[in-house]
């Protein structure tokens, strides 16, 4: 071990026992952490860094054990320990995990007990380690507030008796990083901190790491698949995949001068600002599809351009919250959706982007009839007439439905397991009673080209297949129906970087060869960027900004259109995140919003720039300040 | 949490109303009364039937009455603690159950701790070791426990007690002390009796518990928390009860509403073969002799006890989970 390392491992070797005979995720392993640096480990999922990070907090699951290898550690008292030959769950093992080593999950609710107070789960390191030793309650609580206060709770105090569900999303992850820290380890492990959150927040916790790692001096060993955080925060970069190094080296060096074809083909496969319209992204996996004509059984109508394929107005859905008092209730109202209008011309990829909470899926589910909006119209113009999508009864509504169809986010649960593949395909088909049982399975083999994938998976079952290919069954199944148009909601981001360019792809080749329809619902304004023609732009159950999507990249002029996009971070080694006031405050509320974007619906209106570029302010508002 | 509770309780007004009508509805269902059924066994007895005290009966139990007027006297009485008249026992249903009302309750307290004092350490064992030979092992009783008639392990727990301990055959005191006072010597007889009827009562209790806390624990066990508490360095027994221990206790406090009527009822077969002066043979014996008011009675204490049993659980889940006492609908 050399000087200033405070980490060093080498040749890791992990396996797990999966049905009796040990499978090997990591395959000898090997990098350092130095002392006030940032290390970052980058790799797809199933790549074996979060495994790595695990054998070296001692935590791995029942099954996996550490087959060769030493994971060499230097705490701040100078003996050299190696984690790897130290029993699992002994005495010394203990002492140091959590007080010398510490780690922060990805998922910040789960990571918390929920039925524990914040306060008295920070605190827990502090009670059971020696530099909490001797202290009384007073002075645990004390010492506890001060790291609240140090990972940017406004009131410490009150967060002591917070309970991790009332806290959002960003403050339970600074509730973790605040546990992670509070008995000052010499080096922490970070897997994923920030992926579970929106960017804005991202953005917020990337910058309170980096501050804290400078103000503690600690080592921070980084785990993540995002190319972006990595460049923000790295010293030092170790590209895996499947349970190998295959490049490493100063972040300098990785950026500027890839050589793995691996992380060549990681860096160019994620969307960015950059693109010139019409560039594809470059898939690691498949693209090799040729185009192919669908049978459909009805030509698409003409459209005249003047009518949109759907028309949505001023919709609204408002939730009555009663807030449980001695006396009764007291009625607290939640706007998911507050005065929505937006148009889709056929042939179109209307990009909707916000943040969680801010009513997008909401939307969504007004739009197949998941949830009855409180007012508003949803008029479906296929050529040929006009309906109203929230005013058709129950057997108006099966008719239509085939119209309009849905990809989820999550490719596993959202197809059942206990169905094959061409069950799975042919049940749209069944419902609607189209075709004898030879014409279905035929149709979905048709379907199964379409989207990549061979006729043999006809007969297997979800399982068998990886999120990628899972994601595009899902695509299948809602292309069945031969729908106008497609609401994906998420449809990529469960999915790992090197598939979802493939996946995007796909749906690019699929509208352009059967005419389709999108709503494109994302977080990730990278990906609207390189699939949307439009975008709108969610905030509080509001859109705040519409218009064509260079328009709203290349000139957004609300204030939360504009933190978002600055809270984007770019794997780019001469763009780093350089955080306004607006991001550090919480762009996603109102309240912190300058007097012309604020007020009720009444009081503001949606502003054209130009080009269809709309804005919702106040009609008075001079736009040249907020361009400045 | 005042409005909480508050609410609760009333909550339970309309459903103990239903509750009351289903049970009156359902014991006038069958034909006949008991007077019919009283007649029929005179004459089966071949005695002979005095229709002047036939009809003085019907007048004064009031079965001349319509079956709604009769409803509402006896809800009614039920407010002022009259429960109605027990035609078989000539007693006031309160002083026929009276007396057997405690000891129901003496045995199911004590089949129930009996449960729990059984159940926790193995469920936990059983989970945080699973697949060994323990958990093997366990599982293997359990499922016997479960798959056993309650009367024959009552029968044969009652032969080896007499054989191994000298216990008299049936009831929870000896013969000797049945119509004492309670005294030091009655007492010690009614702990030497008791076991055999907590055992008997929970067994099959037990083995349903231990299947559900090593499962309920089992789905804890894999949650991320967990492994937040062992990377904190938390000793791995202290990380089990604070965490997912504490957790898993959330079914078990919600079972709390249907143990106690379930003990008190399950346990009829079992009083009989043991010959328990409980209330289980009481209720089994007013039904078949259509006893309507001291079956109705009980019945409605059954119910009585279910919604408070699920008040108290309720209410426990709210002081121990804070998703419940603080997540009842201020955020979304």
């Amino acid at each position: 071990m050399q000087q200033g390392e405070v980490l060093r491992v080498n040749d890791l070797r992990v396996a797990f026992d999966v049905n009796g005979s040990p499978v090997e995720v990591v395959k000898g392993i090997g990098f350092r952490v130095c002392s006030g640096a940032v290390t970052a480990v980058v790799g797809e999922s199933g790549s074996g860094k979060s495994v790595t990070a695990q054998a070296i907090m001692r935590i791995l699951p029942k099954n996996g054990v550490i087959t060769g290898g030493s994971i060499e550690f230097r705490p701040n008292s100078g003996e050299i320990v190696d984690m790897a030959a130290l029993e699992p769950n002994g005495p010394k093992v203990r002492s140091l995990r959590g007080s010398s080593v510490s780690m922060i999950f990805q998922e910040p609710m789960s990571s918390l007990s929920p039925v524990h107070s914040v306060g008295n789960q920070v605190e827990e390191s502090l009670r059971i380690h020696a530099l909490g030793k001797g202290m009384n309650r007073k002075q645990l609580r004390e010492a506890t507030e001060e790291t609240l206060e140090l990972v940017g709770f406004p009131n410490p105090h009150r967060a002591y008796d917070m309970y991790p569900f009332e806290m959002s999303g960003g403050l339970r992850q600074r509730a973790m990083i605040a546990m992670a820290l509070i008995c000052r380890p010499d080096l922490l492990i970070a897997d994923e901190p920030t992926t579970a959150l929106d960017v804005t927040v991202q953005a917020q916790i990337l910058k309170l790491l980096k501050e804290l790692q400078a103000k503690l001096n600690m080592a921070v060993l980084l785990i993540t698949h995002d190319l972006g955080v990595v460049a923000n925060l790295a010293d030092e970069v170790v590209v895996v995949y499947d349970g190998r190094v295959v490049e490493s080296g100063p972040v300098e060096e990785i950026f500027r001068d890839p050589q793995h074809q691996y992380l060549k083909a990681l860096l160019n496969a994620a969307p960015h600002f950059d693109m010139a319209p019409d560039q594809r992204l470059v898939a690691l996996r498949g693209g090799n599809r040729a185009a192919i004509q669908l049978q459909t059984k009805e030509a698409k109508r003409e459209q005249p351009e003047s009518r949109p394929l759907l028309t949505v107005s001023n919709l609204s859905k408002i939730y009555h919250l009663r807030k449980a008092s001695f006396f009764g209730g007291e009625a607290l109202v939640i706007r998911a959706v507050d005065d929505v209008s937006f148009t889709i011309k056929r042939g179109e990829c209307l990009g909707l982007v916000g943040e969680s909470g801010s009513g997008k899926t909401t939307v969504s589910k007004i739009l197949t009839r998941a949830i009855t909006a409180d007012s508003g119209s949803v008029i479906f113009d296929d050529g040929a007439r006009q309906v109203d999508v929230l005013k058709l009864d129950e057997k108006e509504l099966k008719h239509f439905r085939p119209h309009l169809q849905m990809v989820f986010q999550d490719p596993v649960s959202s197809l059942s397991p206990r169905m094959t593949i061409a069950d799975i395909l042919r049940e749209p088909m069944q419902i609607h009673g189209q075709g004898n049982r030879a014409e279905q399975v035929s149709r979905a083999k048709d379907l199964l080209t379409s989207v990549e994938l061979g006729a043999n998976a006809l007969n297997r079952y979800p399982h068998s297949f990886s999120g990628g290919q899972r994601q595009r069954i899902g695509i299948a199944r809602a292309l069945a129906m031969n729908p106008d148009l497609l609401i994906l909601d998420e449809p990529v981001s469960a999915l790992d970087v090197s598939v979802q360019a493939q996946v995007l792809n796909l749906l690019k080749d699929l509208q352009k060869e059967l005419g389709l329809t999108y709503l494109f619902i994302a977080h990730n304004l990278a990906v609207v960027n390189y699939m949307a023609e439009r975008v709108a732009v969610m905030a509080a159950g509001r859109i705040v900004e519409i218009g064509p999507s260079r328009a709203i990249f290349e000139a957004p002029t609300h204030p939360y259109t504009r933190a978002l996009l600055k809270a984007v971070p770019f794997a780019d080694l001469d763009r780093p995140l350089v955080l306004d006031e607006l991001v550090l405050k919480g762009s996603s509320d109102p309240r912190n919003w300058p007097d012309a974007f604020r007020g009720e619906m009444q009081d503001l209106s949606a502003v054209d720039l130009g080009g269809g570029h709309q804005v919702l302010a106040r009609q008075s508002v001079d736009f040249r300040e907020f361009h400045a | 949490m005042f409005y909480y509770i508050f609410r609760r309780i009333l909550m339970m007004i309309p459903t103990l109303v239903i509750t009351s009508a289903l049970i009156f509805a359902i014991i006038e269902a069958p034909p006949g009364d008991y007077l019919e059924s009283y007649i029929a066994e005179l004459k089966a007895q071949g005695e002979s039937v005095d229709n002047a005290r036939i009809e003085y009966l019907r007048k004064e139990y009031g079965f001349d009455k319509s079956p709604v007027e009769r409803y509402f006297s006896w809800v009614g009485g039920m407010f002022v603690g009259d429960f109605g008249y027990s035609f078989a026992y000539e007693l006031p249903v309160t002083a026929v159950v009276g007396d057997r009302l405690f000891l129901t309750i003496v045995v199911s307290m004590a089949t129930i701790i009996f449960t729990w004092l059984i159940a926790f350490p193995i469920g936990i064992y059983s989970a945080t070791r699973q697949y060994s030979w323990g958990d093997y092992g366990f599982t293997f009783l359990g499922l016997l426990g479960l798959a056993t008639p309650n009367f024959l392990l009552a029968l044969v727990l009652m032969y080896l007690a007499n054989v191994w301990f000298g216990t008299s055959i049936g009831g929870l005191v000896d013969p000797s002390l049945v119509d004492q006072p309670m005294s030091w010597a009655k007492f010690m007889s009614v702990l030497h009796h008791i076991w055999v009827p907590v055992i008997v009562i929970g067994t099959s209790g037990t083995a349903g518990m231990i299947r559900r806390i090593r499962a309920n624990l089992l789905d804890e066990l894999q949650k991320q928390y967990v492994t937040t508490a062992r990377a904190k360095g938390l000793h791995p027994f202290r990380a089990l009860v604070k965490y997912p221990l504490r957790m898993s206790l959330n079914f078990f406090i919600s079972d709390i509403g249907s143990l106690l009527p379930a003990v008190i009822s399950g346990a009829e077969v079992v009083a009989i073969v043991l010959s328990l002066e409980t209330t289980g043979p009481l209720l089994i014996a007013a039904l078949q002799r259509q006893d309507m008011y001291l079956a109705g009675s009980f019945l409605m204490f059954l119910s009585l006890l279910t919604v408070v049993g699920v008040l108290i659980s309720d209410i426990a889940l709210a002081f121990l989970d804070p998703r419940i006492r603080l997540g009842g609908g201020v955020r979304k």
